[in-house]
């Protein structure tokens, strides 16, 4: 079910790579990427803040819609842990999250060039860990909320820098002591890449 | 083509055998270890392997804490897996010891409660157990009182058609008199009987035949 909905997400993102024009009332096809650097700082009592250690990982997202000033994408991130109890996670050198997510961001333009940009979100999560002949990952669902600004450089290229957070909450069956422990994750992520507007010169050259 | 297909087909069949877990369920072993005189042992090296027909993993491990406590965490094993936990003390004065092939049918709320003596080599010999028949009885159940050291257990049923298997060796504490208690089921009369033995342990290793 889970990979169906991975699917379908894709084709929507597919879909609308093909689509330039407005679709009407103001709601426009968007094609700006974003892929980022993410430094997730845990916290609280759960095993990815206590039982293991972040290295961070890769966002990629995609704005899909924009109305106005709001803007409507799809992400996908994953991030790297190294784990440091073994009693605790079991005999693992790492551990990685995927979060599938899409986002909901409003755009505050601070001047010609600075853009703040507070989003909510979330999705489908997973854990997948290293042993090798692991068959199943850990599911859960993520939500996000937290602010971006975006520096714009060239007409097509603009930097972002943000700051999330981010709550996990994964499936567990464990004792009672331990649900919270391993069926929950918070953190602050912070973030930092490049965002590259795909159709910037089609819609140039349309205007001419 | 052919050549890569069938690398891609035993490629296939030998990953199939590999040991499969589910991380949304997750259990615990709790371990609490003591010497004979009950007190805690600190620094045993616990390890955790999970098995199936066909492999295994260590999949965790950890030392004990001052109270002689440990509490391992470790994911489900799919399809009928077991677990095994091998005790290895960092003193080398004490004996190792394995709990093997756990079902998950014994786990309580998730937990696996393992409390266990460990003993010292040089406190423990070995007693030897033959057991002669007469012809006119069966043998259907052994047990000590006395200072026993312990042994491995392993919940892996043996194919013994439903005979019971006396032990053939113990560990006893030296300079002691154990007493074994057996029950024998007489074929002529049709009737059960329980008697008692002593056997004097002393510092040496030695050999008892049971005579019934």
């Amino acid at each position: 079910m889970k990979k169906y909905i991975l699917f379908l997400l894709l084709g929507v993102g597919a879909f609308a790579q093909q689509q330039r024009d407005s679709v009407g009332n103001g709601l426009k096809w968007n094609r700006k990427v974003r892929l980022e650097y993410v430094f997730p700082v845990q916290f609280g009592d759960n095993s990815h803040a206590k039982s293991q250690k972040a290295i961070g990982g890769l966002a990629f997202s995609y704005d899909l819609l924009s109305y106005r000033k709001f803007h409507f994408g799809l992400g996908i991130q994953r991030l790297i842990f190294d784990v440091t109890d073994g009693a605790a996670m079991g005999a693992l050198s790492n551990t990685n999250d995927t979060n599938l997510y899409s986002y909901l961001g409003y755009e505050f333009p601070i001047n010609d060039r600075l853009t703040l940009r507070p989003e909510i979100g979330g999705g489908y999560s997973r854990v997948d860990r290293d042993i090798v002949s692991y068959a199943e990952a850990q599911d859960g669902y993520n939500l996000r909320a937290g602010l971006r600004a975006e520096l714009r450089r060239r007409k097509a290229i603009s930097f972002n820098a943000g700051l999330f957070f981010n709550y996990n909450r994964f499936e567990i069956n464990t004792v009672p002591e331990y649900v919270d422990y391993f069926s929950q994750a918070q953190s602050l992520q912070i973030s930092a890449g490049i965002n590259i507007k795909l159709d910037h010169k089609k819609r140039k050259h349309k205007k001419r | 083509m052919k050549k890569l297909l069938l690398l891609a087909f035993a490629a296939t069949v030998a990953t199939s055998c590999d040991v499969n877990y589910s991380p949304e369920t997750r259990y615990a072993f709790r371990s609490h270890l003591v010497d004979v005189n009950g007190n805690p042992l600190a620094n045993v090296t616990t390890e955790i392997v999970a098995s199936n027909d066909y492999d295994s993993d260590v999949i965790s491990s950890g030392k004990t804490d001052a109270n002689g406590d440990l509490l391992l965490v470790v994911p489900k094993v799919e399809n009928s897996g077991t677990y095994t936990i091998n005790y290895s003390p960092r003193n080398i004065q004490f004996r190792t010891l394995s709990v093997k092939n756990i079902p998950q049918t014994l786990f309580e709320d998730y937990t696996f409660v393992s409390n266990r003596q460990v003993d010292r080599i040089s406190e423990t010999v070995i007693l030897q157990l033959n057991y002669q028949s007469s012809g006119e009885r069966r043998l259907d159940s052994v047990s000590f009182q006395g200072l026993i050291g312990s042994r491995d257990v392993d919940y892996a049923i043996p194919d013994t058609n439903g005979e019971f298997q006396p032990p053939y060796s113990v560990y006893a504490y030296k300079n002691q008199t154990i007493q074994l208690t057996y029950t024998t089921f007489e074929y002529a009369t049709q009737t059960t009987m329980t008697q008692t033995v002593s056997i004097p342990i002393a510092t040496e290793n030695l050999e008892y035949t049971l005579n019934y």
